[in-house]
């Protein structure tokens, strides 16, 4: 196994994981313009995971069809079961006015989040063992989706509202280290898509067998958490026809890498 | 020559009659609730998703960038279409409101996207009985889980079994249509195949984000929304696959 691919996906991971800093970083923005710049990110980001679902669909339906499908089944109802399991449903408000997360429930709201940094970083895995460039460029498209995902984190834990009706946005929660600034707890929660987007990368390149299986799983996760994290977000913070626009049109930009990804 | 033709008017009819098909699911649905509906709506936007993949995948064989660029002027066309029933009061039947304006747009992107099937099989039809049996066999059965996208549009809303097997057929009947020309001109309508099949495919993703999954998620959950969508893109999917 040549250590030049290694090293590029743990650089490319470990970047898109900590551009998540950057949405953390305070700017004065109104919160109409907020809404609208993360309606925008997320759309693109939701047509971006889309297309790279579809390539690794693709790529997997070429290598063996049954282990794809039945991968991407098990991918879907696995993250669907996991999210019933954490009770990360109640997090599922999109309104950005609806802030705060309550005290007690930082810990289950921070586990969600790295459940979702988790299927992004095996997508990123399972992309980089089919082509590297694809891994790479994945990796590159989630950096720009993290910067709106830690917008979102700094806001709903330390926005001047969450601290005014609780004092204690960020207290004590049994698994957090409670006094960390923002950015490192946003880092935190993204550590899991580094770990994960190596150990897929590394599983495929053990067990190359389990690639169609590997690339359905996280075809069928990319898709699932795509559709219950990034559009209903979206559409609760722009219009429709922006989030459809452009979500389409980064899919289809994606897309169009095919023959240069593939 | 006459009765190869008869043979493409003849296949290519039993494919749109196989859309029919697709109502079947719907005839033991009496009432459907709020959750029923997005249930279905869900149901509709995987499976389109599942066949714009599908139609993108075709077209890619015949050129990439082609099919996308048929499916931009697919999506945009698509929007000009809602922009332009936005200020009116539609009626479909009975229906009324919201509820036409999707029946109209599923119906009008469904029909439209079968001129592209329609030459795929005329086409397919210059590659020997055998490749054309084969082409127009899939088509067929792949027309069923389109027809049960259109039906469950129509059905929630109060549409009548019978209407959902008939529109679902009629949105097909471009098919026997193009066939023919397309068969007897193969050199002509080649190169429009993949903008066709683009075309097609971009109305469809425009319709899933821009009707099906916001109105699915004002409904229900947005984790059951997404469950159901994916699997239902993922059943598109094996059925293509293997059908």
């Amino acid at each position: 196994m040549s250590s030049t691919p290694i090293l590029s996906l743990l650089v490319a991971a470990s970047v898109a994981a900590l551009a998540t800093t950057l949405g953390t970083i305070p700017l004065s923005f109104d919160l109409k313009a907020k809404r609208r710049a993360l309606s925008a990110a997320y759309s693109v980001a939701a047509g971006i995971m889309i297309g790279a679902g579809y390539l690794l669909t693709l790529a997997g339906l070429e290598s063996r069809p049954s282990a794809c499908i039945l991968g991407a089944v098990l991918g879907s109802t696995y993250s669907f079961w996991l999210r019933r399991v954490t009770g990360s449903k109640k997090f599922d408000d999109n309104d950005l006015e609806s802030i705060p997360v309550e005290p007690k429930e930082v810990d289950r709201f921070l586990l969600q989040s790295s459940f979702h940094s988790a299927a992004e970083g095996a997508a990123i895995g399972a992309a980089a063992a089919v082509a590297l460039p694809l891994g790479l460029f994945l990796a590159a498209a989630l950096a720009v989706h993290n910067i709106g995902e830690g917008m979102v984190l700094t806001h709903r834990l330390y926005s001047p509202q969450a601290t005014s009706s609780h004092p204690n946005a960020v207290p004590a929660p049994l698994l957090w280290p409670t006094s960390l600034p923002p950015a490192a707890l946003v880092v935190v929660t993204k550590l899991p898509q580094i770990v994960l987007a190596m150990g897929t990368y590394f599983l495929i390149q053990v067990w190359p067998e389990f690639l169609p299986l590997a690339l359905g799983f996280t075809a069928g996760a990319l898709f699932f958490l795509t559709l219950t994290d990034l559009t209903p977000f979206a559409y609760g913070q722009g219009r429709r026809e922006w989030v459809a626009l452009l979500c389409s049109a980064a899919a289809a930009l994606v897309v169009l890498g095919q023959s240069f990804f593939l | 020559m006459t009765a190869e033709i008869k043979w493409v008017f003849l296949y290519s009819l039993l494919t749109a009659l196989a859309t029919g098909l697709g109502a079947l699911p719907f005839a033991f649905l009496r009432q459907v609730s709020t959750r029923g509906l997005a249930l279905a709506e869900s149901l509709a936007a995987g499976l389109m998703l599942g066949a714009s993949f599908s139609l993108i995948a075709e077209g890619s064989h015949y050129g990439l960038t082609q099919t996308l660029t048929g499916g931009a002027f697919g999506g945009l066309l698509l929007l000009a279409g809602k922009r332009l029933l936005d200020g009116h009061d539609i009626q479909f039947g009975e229906i009324r409101g919201a509820g036409a304006r999707r029946i109209l747009l599923i119906l009008a992107i469904m029909t439209l996207h079968s001129f592209s099937e329609g030459i795929a099989v005329g086409v397919s039809f210059g590659g020997g009985q055998k490749l054309a049996t084969l082409i127009t066999l899939a088509i067929a059965v792949h027309n069923i889980p389109e027809g049960l996208a259109i039906s469950a549009v129509l059905r929630p809303q109060g549409a009548s079994l019978l209407a959902c097997a008939g529109w679902s057929i009629f949105s097909s009947l471009p098919q026997p249509l193009m066939a023919v020309p397309a068969f007897l001109f193969v050199e002509t309508f080649q190169p429009v195949l993949p903008y066709g099949l683009g075309f097609a495919a971009g109305a469809m993703v425009l319709m899933v984000f821009l009707e099906l999954l916001p109105e699915a998620y004002e409904k229900a959950d947005s984790e059951n929304v997404a469950l159901w969508t994916t699997l239902a893109l993922v059943a598109m999917v094996l059925f293509q696959t293997y059908l």
